[in-house]
């Protein structure tokens, strides 16, 4: 009798074991074509770039040696980069707060009134957002031809002239903003809506009786309440743009006078315009740092603010 | 028996039928052959329509060219189109032939992408101008749109303003005595374009103040000269002392619409412009030299070569040398011509009878090549996008209002020297 338990334990035994093995690979199997994927198109390209940043590379893209810090020297001396820099800031600091805050007011007021037309309202503002940017670059375009654009042709009916909004650094670099904003301010509404519409009713109802005017609700209810939505748009919104190279290629080309040269049209610029690879890599390096810093910082300030319902 | 078995059949029997059996082997061949595919990158840089007229022609070509079936690809501008043929040589698959800036030669055998043209340049004769210079002593590019700086004028703003409309503005101070008459019937006098080659449109107002800015040499360029200050001077000195020419940086592509639209009465653009030019004023269009002042009536060539590229199959390199001569050929050479106002790119192209019509219809159409005589070679250098970005940004900076001229050209000169620095040595290939 007991040898005939232990004798179907031992089966059993053997029958989970096997089973435990089936499942572990079943499980590394179904993981390996992923992290396949990413290991060749993600991480394998990464580390070469951080390896060729320290190399020297010919025209074709070859190494040619070692460089040591020569690359990012070069990259940094370049009166351009200096240049490049500070549009990508001005362009990113202003769109940022700009599509944030005018999504911020879309979102309050789309709330506010969310059961009557405010879906038509919705459809059209989200209209540019599924645009690809390359059109919406190439529509801006048209607008802001001048003599016949549509901004001059708006700006004659009250009587200003016309403008070469692309033929100034300043205003083809604000125009490139008012497009960012107008592509992504609804984009972010969506999102903030959402975080308003989750807003319980039975809380909503509350606010009301508690705080007619609403100020303080707005402050210490429904502000921490978004939070976390808010922390989220903004990290995407300044990823998005300082991500811009779109509507430069299409519109300026970085020009006039380098005044619309955004971070990553300039790192096109380096590789296949300037054929200088080596530094191309190391402003890749550059960008890989700050950018994973930021929304590194971001997700840490997002987990740490996050507001729990219970 | 299927119908693919009966054909050959058929063709047997009536191939014996018809006592023509020698031929029969090659008939066959032909039959089982695939057609040769080729890659064909080109670019626009003029005003007008050039996509469609490109297929035409390479349409034409496949037409009459069974063995042979070309895709012709549009791929932007002049720098993106070097840029996609880069990232394509990068990627181990370069096009077969493509169309580039006669000036990106440097680059391109400094990168070893490109093969030598001799035969097909040394049959062809092309004029001299469009096929200097040799680096390395070989052809490398095949003369295909090229095209010179022309001043283009309104004849009715000519003859309203009390201008003789039978030619353009012969001297700098004309120009500026004819723009100030314009301005006064409430016309813009004269606009040329200072944005994406603004190194073309500039090179021979400096080149007619007495230097270019750096030729075809290579590895050295002129930008902060006298004649370039004067240059750029004059240029200041028409949108604000005289204000005949609007203030600001003018895009090369707007230029000519402000043109046609009979906004502006004068414009200095592309002689590849001509025929789009020509085809949207509702007014007649005078074309003449660009104007000049110590020299004589100097103008810049510009404009792309057809390039054969290394590295491909021999199949390929065969009919991509067959599709080079054919394009580059007098008949095509005419053709593209009369459809863009690209330069025809040799004497028996202006042979052909079509065009010597063609010409008597549009006499306009004249002013490129005879200007060819009085043409400079464009700026050309190695790391040639970096060398334009530098110089243009220099001109675009003092355009814009952002700095002195003088400032503005030294540091262009000394970037630029910067960068030409590791090639001074090099001597050609």
């Amino acid at each position: 009798m007991s040898e005939l338990s232990a004798r179907y334990e031992a089966k059993a035994a053997s029958t989970r074991t096997r089973h435990t093995i089936l499942v572990h690979v079943l499980r590394y199997g179904l993981l390996a074509l992923p992290a396949a994927v990413i290991g060749t198109f993600v991480l394998w390209p990464l580390l070469m770039t951080i390896v060729h940043s320290f190399d020297q590379l010919d025209g074709l893209g070859h190494v040619t040696g070692f460089a040591g810090v020569a690359n990012y020297q070069a990259l940094t001396a370049s009166p351009v980069f200096g240049q490049v820099m500070q549009n990508t800031l001005v362009f990113s600091v202003l769109s940022v707060v700009l599509s944030i805050g005018i999504a911020f007011v879309l979102a309050m007021l789309l709330n506010a009134r969310a059961l009557s037309a405010s879906r038509i309202l919705l459809v059209s503002l989200f209209s540019p957002t599924i645009m690809p940017m390359i059109a919406a670059a190439n529509i801006w375009l048209y607008f802001l031809a001048p003599q016949f654009g549509v901004v001059d042709e708006m700006l004659g009916w009250l009587g200003l002239g016309q403008f070469n909004w692309l033929g100034h650094p300043g205003t083809a670099l604000g125009s490139m903003i008012v497009l960012f904003v107008w592509k992504y301010a609804p984009y972010f509404t969506l999102f903030l809506l959402a975080g308003l519409q989750a807003i319980p009713p039975e809380v909503r109802e509350a606010l009301r009786t508690e705080d007619p005017v609403g100020w303080q609700s707005f402050r210490r209810v429904i502000l921490p309440i978004l939070s976390p939505v808010i922390a989220f748009v903004t990290t995407m919104a300044v990823l998005y743009s300082v991500e811009t190279v779109d509507p430069v290629y299409a519109m300026t080309q970085g020009g006039p006078n380098n005044g619309t040269n955004l971070v990553m049209y300039y790192l096109y610029q380096l590789g296949f315009n300037y054929f200088s690879w080596g530094q191309a890599a190391a402003l890749s390096v550059l960008l890989l740092v700050s950018l994973s810093t930021l929304s590194g910082f971001a997700l840490i300030v997002l987990e740490r603010r996050t507001f729990h319902w219970q | 028996m299927n119908i693919f078995r009966k054909i050959p059949m058929a063709l047997l029997g009536l191939s014996m039928v018809a006592g023509i059996g020698a031929t029969l082997p090659t008939v066959v061949y032909a039959a089982s052959k695939a057609p040769v595919d080729l890659t064909y990158y080109y670019p626009v840089g003029v005003a007008g329509p050039l996509a469609q007229i490109m297929t035409k022609l390479v349409d034409s070509f496949n037409r009459s060219h069974p063995g042979i079936h070309v895709s012709p690809i549009f791929s932007g501008s002049y720098p993106q189109t070097l840029a996609k043929v880069e990232t394509a040589i990068q990627g181990g698959n370069p096009p077969d032939v493509a169309v580039l800036n006669s000036t990106a030669q440097f680059d391109l055998i400094h990168l070893q992408a490109i093969e030598p043209l001799d035969s097909i340049v040394k049959a062809g004769d092309f004029f001299p101008a469009l096929t200097q210079p040799k680096p390395g002593g070989h052809y490398w590019g095949v003369p295909f749109q090229r095209s010179t700086n022309v001043l283009y004028y309104n004849k009715n703003a000519f003859k309203k303003a009390g201008i003789n409309p039978n030619q353009g503005p012969k001297t700098w101070a004309a120009l500026v005595a004819d723009g100030l008459k314009l301005k006064k019937i409430g016309m813009v006098g004269i606009e040329i374009p200072s944005d994406g080659t603004t190194y073309w449109t500039f090179e021979p107002f400096a080149t007619e103040a007495g230097h270019d800015l750096g030729g075809n040499i290579g590895t050295q360029v002129y930008f902060n000269s006298a004649a370039a200050q004067t240059a750029l001077q004059f240029w200041m000195n028409l949108s604000h002392k005289y204000q005949i020419m609007p203030k600001g940086i003018l895009q090369w592509n707007d230029v000519p619409t402000a043109f046609v639209d009979g906004k502006t009465a004068m414009i200095v653009h592309s002689s590849g412009s001509l025929e789009s030019i020509l085809t949207k004023a509702n007014f007649p269009v005078g074309v003449s030299f660009l104007p000049k002042d110590k020299s004589q009536f100097l103008t810049g060539l510009g404009g792309g070569d057809l390039y054969l590229f290394k590295g491909i199959p021999a199949a390929q390199r065969t009919a991509a040398l067959s599709f080079i001569r054919w394009m580059s050929a007098p008949a095509q050479a005419a053709w593209w011509s009369m459809q863009t106002g690209y330069i025809a790119t040799s004497p028996r192209a202006y042979a052909q009878p079509a065009m010597q019509q063609f010409l008597k219809r549009n006499p306009q159409a004249r002013i490129a090549v005879e200007q060819l005589p009085y043409a400079q070679p464009e700026l050309s250098t190695y790391q040639l996008n970096q060398v334009y970005d530098v110089i243009d940004s220099a001109l675009q900076s003092v355009i814009d209002g952002q700095t002195s001229i003088k400032l503005a050209l030294d540091q262009a000169q000394q970037q630029a020297t910067n960068i030409l620095a590791p090639y001074v040595n090099t001597k050609g290939n």
